[in-house]
């Protein structure tokens, strides 16, 4: 059994552990909020504004309660799976990231901002001093946040053909081939920093497809 | 004697011919003609589960209005709204059955929300936001919105206009954007990225298979960056252009029009890395390939 696995995730101090990278992870994980609504979704404030009843003004028609309530009732459940989700995404991408540039600036600042790279483009290959996060850790991190949104997508699609199943599969096995390869020459050349970055950005590039296909294939 | 003429049987059945043959398709085909009186930046949310297509138009009066044709099989339509909002959808229970298509014009002003199974989306002139989804349709959104969201896991994505900022993502579908932006970033598994004759501040062109094709100025002071698995980055860049270039690689190779530096052996690690200079520089470009081909082409 490995350093860490035999600890709770309760209990433990937040903060970065080199001896421990995926602790440190676990440990940022337990203290994140359960639920958080997604930043880009316009539908909350769309519903908000579509059924007000304004004093004072003419009332806005609104179709039924039940209607509504079942909206957002349907969709809830997946709505807070996909956000914690996308905060475990977030968090496992910056603090693999940092661990793997053995870059402590300060803390809650971007590796992408520190290294002065502009938001919309690609992180900057790693020079760096080397971390021990190795092939298995990198795969562990990302383990709980593909199985969540995993069976966030199971949920959501139980109802689509099997043509947009097929679909969905399809381009999980592209990445997952993508991801083979970059873990291949990862396990080749553990040290390779560059490498290990393009083994976390397809990770990225699978749990954005999880949940993008999760959020599309939600009714509603 | 005259025989007793025999009853014309065929004009009792005349018009059971006639519903079963000319009437039926009536019948089965309805039409949709709904409309509302909406705030100019109105929210406007059309939610489509039958096949066919969507098409939101902006238009210059506080209203909105919703024609189109649905089959009787293409579920149940629902509309309400005012003042603030609009809401309308067709819902199928998962058993649709034959097409609908939906004409929605909305205030140009207005803010649209668009989600289909696999109807065509089609947004136009709408100056405020545009999001659209689709699960397998295709979505092409042209105009001058402010800022665009399109996703679609099985169809395609067109923006073609002017935005502040445009995202798009799909499966294996193309992704192809026309015109100017401030921020642009788009995301695909292995469809096709082809950015044309874009003025660009930051850009983010993102594929695991697919190929993405860049053709256009990169501005003084903007940042744009590539990055694939094993997809061809493909730059076709003015002969003028000036670009400071950091490009990585592990398996791939890079092709240039342009004098390039010597490349970087990345420290004795695999692959290889180079950091150049294009023209007077300028702007800041990132190219990040596994295997992919990356060809820097002078147009």
């Amino acid at each position: 059994m490995r350093d860490g696995e035999d600890r709770g995730v309760n209990g433990r101090q937040s903060g970065l552990n080199e001896d421990d990278p995926l602790g440190s992870v676990r440990d940022v994980l337990a203290g994140l909020p359960r639920e958080l609504d997604p930043e880009r979704d316009l539908l909350p404030e769309i519903a908000a504004r579509a059924w007000r009843k304004s004093e004072g003004e003419a009332t806005v028609p609104r179709p039924s309660d039940l209607s509504i309530r079942d909206w957002w009732r349907a969709s809830l459940g997946i709505r807070v799976q996909l956000a914690a989700a996308a905060v475990v995404l977030v968090v496992i991408t910056s603090v693999l990231t940092a661990l793997i540039l053995g870059d402590r600036g300060a803390p809650g600042t971007t590796v992408a901002g520190r290294m002065g790279s502009a938001p919309g483009s690609a992180p900057v290959a790693a020079t760096a001093t080397m971390s021990p996060v190795g092939h298995a850790d990198l795969e562990a991190a990302y383990a709980h946040a593909i199985g969540e949104l995993l069976a966030a997508l199971e949920r959501s699609s139980q109802e689509l053909p099997p043509e947009t199943r097929a679909l969905i599969e399809e381009n999980l096995l592209v990445i997952d081939g993508a991801l083979r390869e970059a873990l291949a020459a990862l396990e080749a050349a553990p040290d390779d920093a560059g490498l290990r970055q393009t083994v976390i950005l397809t990770y990225e590039q699978k749990l954005e497809f999880l949940r993008t296909a999760a959020a599309l294939t939600m009714k509603s | 004697m005259k025989r007793p003429t025999a009853f014309p049987f065929t004009y009792l059945l005349a018009p059971a011919i006639l519903i079963a043959g000319g009437a039926a398709p009536l019948a089965a085909q309805q039409h949709i003609d709904e409309r509302a009186a909406v705030a100019p930046d109105a929210y406007i949310r059309v939610y489509d589960e039958a096949a066919g297509s969507v098409r939101v138009t902006g238009w210059d009066r506080d209203s909105v209005a919703v024609s189109g044709t649905r089959d009787s099989g293409a579920g149940r339509f629902s509309f309400s709204g005012g003042g603030d909002a609009a809401k309308m959808g067709l819902w199928t229970d998962g058993d649709s059955a034959g097409e609908a298509h939906l004409d929605v014009r909305v205030p140009a002003g207005a803010t649209v929300w668009v989600k289909t199974t696999s109807a065509l989306v089609e947004i136009g002139d709408v100056a405020s936001g545009v999001d659209a989804y689709s699960v397998t349709g295709d979505i092409r959104v042209s105009g001058t919105p402010r800022q665009v969201y399109a996703e679609s896991m099985g169809g395609s994505v067109q923006i073609v206009g002017t935005a502040l900022s445009a995202r798009g993502k799909t499966g294996s579908s193309p992704i192809t954007f026309r015109g100017d932006a401030e921020d642009v970033s788009f995301t695909t598994v292995g469809g096709t990225i082809m950015v044309m004759g874009p003025r660009l501040r930051l850009g983010h062109f993102e594929s695991v298979t697919g190929d993405i094709l860049f053709e256009g100025e990169i501005e003084k002071g903007s940042s744009l960056g590539f990055q694939t698995h094993s997809g061809t980055i493909e730059l076709r860049l003015p002969s003028d252009v000036g670009a400071d270039v950091t490009y990585t690689t592990i398996e791939g190779d890079l092709q240039s029009d342009f004098p390039l530096g010597e490349a970087d052996d990345r420290g004795g690690m695999r692959g290889r890395e180079r950091q150049f200079s294009l023209g007077n520089s300028g702007a800041t470009v990132t190219i990040r390939s596994f295997s992919g081909e990356v060809l820097i082409r002078r147009k």
